[in-house]
Order: structure tokens, then C-alpha cells, then sequence
């Protein structure tokens, strides 16, 4: 059997029936469903496209691309274990939300064309805000409408850069572009602004740690690593993604360093390793894009799983700041394994997920000869298990004791982080399946005695570096300002600052305008006014004399 | 807490017993410890470039324990600079919040200069 329909829609239509139904049905279809589409994915056949006739124009909505497949194969099982921990704590609109959004993200990634892609792009976009009002955490709506305009804005880039495209070229066809143009550079942008790029990166770590605790685990799958999807259909060997690349890694790293929310610390570390992936892209040779998408693969799974450990420290204490946490490994001790496990892939410690796929572009920046890319690279990798390796686990489980003793969360928030915890040792062991199915053949060894020798010298004085500089990593009641600061803060000042300038301006006019006015009846008062010589009394003997000395005139005058 | 296998409530977590035990993990004597093993690992590693032959690609990266002192090195660097730009760009932690207006307030308690 082969499948012709976007394998997405299984998911999308799926989460229009979940709120229908309850009880064990629910839970059947919070994991039938991301299954179900697991399979439909590995059912459409190799260079499989289906096409459908709209308007003028020949629509792709399925179309197989071996980089499209991993991309879907992960959505799904990150579908399945973020379903599994928000089955019974989350609310029905943020599962059936997540599955629409999930849905769309395997839409994109088997989209040919740009007004597939683009519908999909947008259902996301649509669903992610849909999570975020199903939050229960306070600040989620402000955060809500913040992130939905970024996206709507981002949007509006990306519709007005395909529309320009399509009247280009004439085709609707999703393939390599070159940033040279107008209409190309603008889906560039509409891509990267979904991607976290700077200057609107803020938007990550501004609204996903607002959502509620599982659904901030589906928020940091799909947006940021569809843009990921699309830039390397589109913009792959694109030299200026080197550098927004190499930027968003070190951004993720020092902006994670000054924070003090932990789950804000995982979204500037989102930032920090799409920033990695982006950099593959710009390099783009097959052995960096092989590297992006398995970079891709791991990170859905390392990331997802420090959010559901940081998600369950958020459902049982209720609290997030690192301030406010620590000492909790005496409680939560399977919490504190999936963190630190968590923590340890998303460093690319040997052995696991991280290490198999991270290194991959490294080394393809090395081979390339880009001494700055790699340095930089390398530099991040190490500040990677400052900022999020260590930083997180030990900020939350281990510091000083705040006193806390939360239990471990329920079973089935439990069993997801068991998954994708075997999912980042396993992949880190056994790398072979996933390198079989990514888009180019693969001739790299990850595990050789250099390798293991330098990734552990990196790592370990990293570690080193971060409990010697412990005193200046203090945790304080702080937030950082971002570009994010012009949105939300600018508009006031600027706002205020012209209400003031406005203000003296109108003053003044008021002024001159009552001067004129003043002068105006101070004149009427001279001419009118009870002394001034048009308003005058006059006595009667002088109109007399006046009518006297008329008639004497004209008496002189006509005689 | 009497049976660590039971849950506890959601959002409102319990808090140390007054007379519980110190956790062996913290006491001062394992903390010692595990820096000595930590400084014998990290000496083992940097050994580990006398017995094979690094990749070099740009020169720097050939050199002994270049991976040691340069991971070391950049982390210094990150968390100093980091440091310094949260000079510039730290603010209390209610900074966008409204005040009771419905507007932030540029110059209140929670707004204006590098406070």
C-alpha cells in the first residue's frame, strides 16, 4: 500500500476528534495517532510526488525528500512521547492544539511546493499559539499575542517573498534558491525569523518557557527545526548562514549564562544548537548537511527530554526559577537521571546522541578549511556544557539545598523521559540507523581515539572552567534585555518621548494662538470698548453743532 | 517524607523534615573526594594527547592539550563576558510588567537606567 496523502493530516484531522471523545479512547488516540503517522511517513514510496491542480499552478502536497523523512520520522515520535506526558495533566485544548501543530510540521516537511509549504507553515503557527493560551502559567497570554505577532510578521515576509518567486520564475516548485534576489531573500528571512535568527530571536525565550509544563516540551520540537527543514531545502551552501549561525550559537550561550529561569535557560539553548545546525546549512557540503539533519534528529529528543525533566520540577514545586530550586535530586531522583542524561547528549558526550551528530559539522568545518566557523564551533561546543550541561542539572537538582521534597511526577510523565533518555544513549551507541537514513551516504567514524580523546579534554575543562568560576555564576533575580526590548519597551519610550516633544510643541501653539486671540480683543477693547472712540457717548449740543456747521456748508455751497 | 514512593501534591511540594539526615552526596568529606578524582580524570585526559596523534587542520588545534586549555580558556571568556554584558543588559525580573495603569512605567521602581 502507498500512501498519497500529506501523512500530516493524519495528525491534524486526529486532533479535531480528540476533544470529542474521553477516558481511554482519548489516551488511544494521544498514541494511536503520532503512530499511525509514523508509519504513513515510512509508507510513502522513495521519490514518491503527488501532484493536484490549483488555479493556475501544479501543487505538490506530497513530495519525498530522503532529508524530509527524518525530519517527519522524529516530528512523529516526539508527537508520541510529548502526547504520553501531557495525556492526563495538560488540558484538551493543548494536546488536540499540539497535534494540530505537530500535524502541520510533518505537512511542511513533505511539501514541494511553496504554497503547500507555506499553508502548513502557517497551520503551525496557528497551533503553537493555540498551546500557549492552554498554558496555566501566568504571563502565558501577554507572551502569547507577543509570539503570535513575531510569527504573523514572519509570515507576511514569507508570503510576500513566495508570491514574488512564483511571478519570477512562474514556478511554484520548493527547490535551492540563492539569497541574490529580492523575492528569494525575503523567504530566506520569513524562514530564519521561524528559526530563531537574530534579530528576532527573542521570541523563543520569551514565549515557550510561558506555556505550561508538557507544553513547552511539543513548543521546542517543531517551529525552530521546520525552519531547519526548509532553510536546507532552500538555502543550503548559503554563505551568510554561516554567520547568523555561528552568531545564534554564542547568543544561545551567553544570554542562557546570565539567566535564572531554568526553563528560559533550555530556550536560549534552543537558540545555541539551531545555531549549530544553521551554520551545517551555510557550509553545505553533504557531509555538514548530513550533520545538520542528524544534529536535527538528536536535538528533538535531548531537547524534549530536559523539558519534561524541567517540566516536572515545574508541575510538582510549581516554581522555575533557580532560585528558587536546588537540592532536588533527593526526591526527584528519575527526574534528576532523565535531566542529567538530557544534559549530557544535548554536550555531545561520547556515547551519546549529541556526540554522533554534533561532531559531523564540526568536522565538515574543519574540512572546509573555515578556521572561524570552527573555533567558534568548538568554542560553543565546550560553552554548550557550561551554560546547559551543567548549569541546568545543577542549578535545579543539586546547589544548595532549598529545602524542597517533591516526589518524582506521575508514571506517565515518567515513561516518555525513560524513552527518550534510551533514545539519546541508544542513538549514542548504535549510531548506524540513523546515519542509514539520512539524505547523503555516510563515511564517518564519530568513535576513533582522536575523537574521544579531544570531545572529553573539551567537555571536562569546560567543567573545570564552571566550578572554578562558580562565585561568578550566582543566580539573581535578574532577566536580560534582547532585541525583544524594542517591541516591548521601545514603542513606550518612544511613544513617551514624543509625547513630550509633542507636548511643548503644543504649548507653544497654544500660546501664539492665544496671543494672537489677546491681541485681537485688546483691540476691539481700544476701538469698542466703554473709553474707545467708536463706542464714546456723545453729548447732544455737540450733535448740534455738528448738524449746525453742515447745513452752513452746504448752504455755502449751493448759494 | 515516610514512603519516598509516595506522590506528593502537585504544585505545592513538601518541605525538609528538621531532623533529616544529611545526604551523602553533600557531606564535605565526598565533595573533597570528588575533586581529587575530578583533578585525576582531567590529568589523565590532557596525558591522553602523549599517546595519540591529533588531527591538524589550522595549526593551533595541533598543539599539546589544545583542547583542554582551549575549552578552558573560552569558557573564562564566555562567563566574563557574559558577566559584563549583563552589566549593560540586566534588569529586575519584573521589568515588563505593567504597572497599574496598564502602562509600564519608564521611570518607576522597576524601570529606568542600569538598576
Amino acid at each position: 500500500m502507498t500512501v498519497s496523502f500529506p501523512p500530516g493530516l493524519i495528525l491534524i484531522a486526529g486532533a479535531l476528534l480528540i476533544p470529542a471523545v474521553r477516558g481511554g479512547l482519548r489516551n488511544l488516540l494521544v498514541m494511536g495517532l503520532p503512530l499511525l503517522t509514523l508509519v504513513a511517513v515510512w509508507m510513502v514510496p522513495e521519490g514518491h510526488t503527488v501532484t493536484m491542480p490549483f488555479l493556475d499552478y501544479e501543487l505538490m502536497p506530497v513530495h519525498w525528500t530522503s532529508t524530509g523523512r527524518v525530519f517527519a520520522t522524529v516530528f512523529a515520535i516526539m508527537a508520541f512521547a510529548g502526547g504520553v506526558f501531557a495525556m492526563r495533566q495538560a488540558r484538551v485544548l493543548e494536546l488536540a492544539a499540539a497535534f494540530a501543530y505537530a500535524g502541520s510540521a510533518v505537512g511542511v516537511t513533505f511539501a514541494g511546493d511553496l504554497i503547500t509549504m507555506f499553508v502548513f507553515w502557517e497551520l503551525m503557527a496557528v497551533g503553537s499559539t493555540l498551546v500557549l493560551w492552554a498554558s496555566d502559567q501566568s504571563d502565558a497570554y501577554a507572551a502569547s499575542i507577543r509570539y503570535l505577532l513575531v510569527h504573523v510578521f514572519g509570515g507576511v515576509v514569507l508570503m510576500f517573498g513566495v508570491v514574488a518567486h512564483i511571478a519570477q520564475t512562474g514556478s511554484v516548485a520548493f527547490e535551492l534558491m540563492r539569497p541574490d534576489n529580492v523575492a528569494d531573500a525575503m523567504i530566506l528571512i520569513g524562514f530564519l525569523i521561524n528559526a530563531g535568527a537574530p534579530p528576532l530571536s527573542a521570541w523563543i525565550a520569551d514565549a515557550y518557557p510561558e506555556a505550561s509544563p508538557s507544553g513547552m516540551v511539543f513548543l521546542s520540537a517543531f517551529t525552530t527545526k521546520t525552519a531547519v527543514f526548509t532553510l536546507m531545502m532552500g538555502f543550503a551552501g548559503s554563505e551568510i548562514l554561516i554567520w547568523v549561525g555561528l552568531y545564534m550559537a554564542v547568543y544561545g550561550i551567553v544570554y542562557a549564562l546570565l539567566e535564572n529561569d531554568m526553563r528560559r535557560i533550555l530556550a536560549y539553548s534552543i537558540v545555541n544548537q539551531v545555531g549549530f545546525m544553521v551554520t551545517g546549512i551555510g557550509i553545505g557540503t553533504e557531509m555538514a548537511l548530513n550533520g545538520a539533519t542528524a544534529h536535527a534528529f538528536s536535538h528533538i529528543i535531548y531537547k524534549a527530554l530536559l523539558l519534561m525533566s524541567a517540566g516536572s520540577v515545574l508541575y510538582m514545586t510549581g516554581k522555575r526559577k533557580c532560585t528558587d530550586l536546588g537540592g532536588l535530586f533527593r526526591t526527584m531522583p528519575q527526574t534528576a537521571i532523565a535531566g542529567i542524561v538530557g544534559a549530557l547528549a544535548i554536550s555531545s558526550f561520547p556515547f551519546t546522541s549529541g556526540f554522533i551528530s554534533k561532531s559531523m559539522i564540526n568536522d565538515a568545518a574543519a574540512h572546509e578549511h573555515l578556521a572561524i566557523a570552527w573555533f567558534v564551533l568548538t568554542a560553543a561546543s565546550a560553552g554548550v556544557f557550561l551554560h546547559a550541561g551543567i548549569k541546568f542539572p545543577w542549578f535545579v537538582f543539586f546547589q544548595k539545598d532549598s529545602g524542597l521534597r517533591p516526589s518524582d511526577p506521575p508514571a506517565n510523565m515518567i515513561w516518555p523521559m525513560w524513552l527518550f533518555a534510551a533514545f539519546c544513549i541508544g542513538l549514542g551507541v548504535l549510531p548506524g540507523p540513523l546515519y542509514a537514513i539520512l539524505p547523503y551516504p555516510v563515511d564517518y567514524v564519530p568513535y576513533t581515539a582522536n575523537h574521544l580523546v579531544s570531545q572529553f579534554q573539551l567537555l571536562l575543562f569546560a567543567g573545570l572552567a564552571f566550578f572554578v568560576m562558580l562565585p561568578l555564576m550566582k543566580r539573581t533575580l535578574t532577566i536580560s534585555l534582547d532585541w525583544d526590548w524594542f517591541y516591548r519597551r521601545g514603542g513606550t519610550v518612544i511613544g513617551r518621548e514624543f509625547a513630550v516633544r509633542t507636548g511643548e510643541v503644543r504649548e507653544h501653539v497654544v500660546a501664539a494662538a492665544l496671543r494672537r486671540i489677546r491681541a485681537v480683543i485688546d483691540g476691539l477693547f481700544r476701538s469698542h470698548g466703554p473709553v474707545g472712540p467708536l463706542a464714546r457717548s456723545w453729548p447732544v449740543g455737540s450733535m448740534v453743532l455738528w448738524v449746525a456747521i453742515l447745513l452752513l456748508a452746504s448752504l455755502v455751497v449751493y448759494l | 517524607m515516610s514512603d519516598p514512593r509516595r506522590m506528593t501534591e502537585p504544585g505545592n511540594p513538601p518541605t525538609k523534615a528538621p531532623d533529616e539526615p544529611e545526604h551523602w552526596l553533600v557531606r564535605p568529606a565526598t565533595i573533597r573526594n570528588l575533586w581529587i578524582g575530578s583533578c585525576v580524570v582531567l590529568a589523565l585526559m590532557v596525558a591522553g594527547d602523549l599517546f595519540i596523534d591529533q588531527y591538524e587542520y589550522f595549526g593551533l588545534d595541533g598543539t599539546f592539550g589544545f583542547y583542554a586549555w582551549y575549552g578552558f580558556g573560552t569558557c573564562v571568556l564566555m562567563v566574563v563576558g557574559a558577566k559584563l554584558l549583563g552589566v549593560f543588559l540586566k534588569r529586575k525580573d519584573s521589568y515588563y510588567e505593567s504597572s497599574a495603569d496598564g502602562f509600564p512605567d519608564v521611570n518607576g521602581p522597576n524601570g529606568g537606567g542600569g538598576r
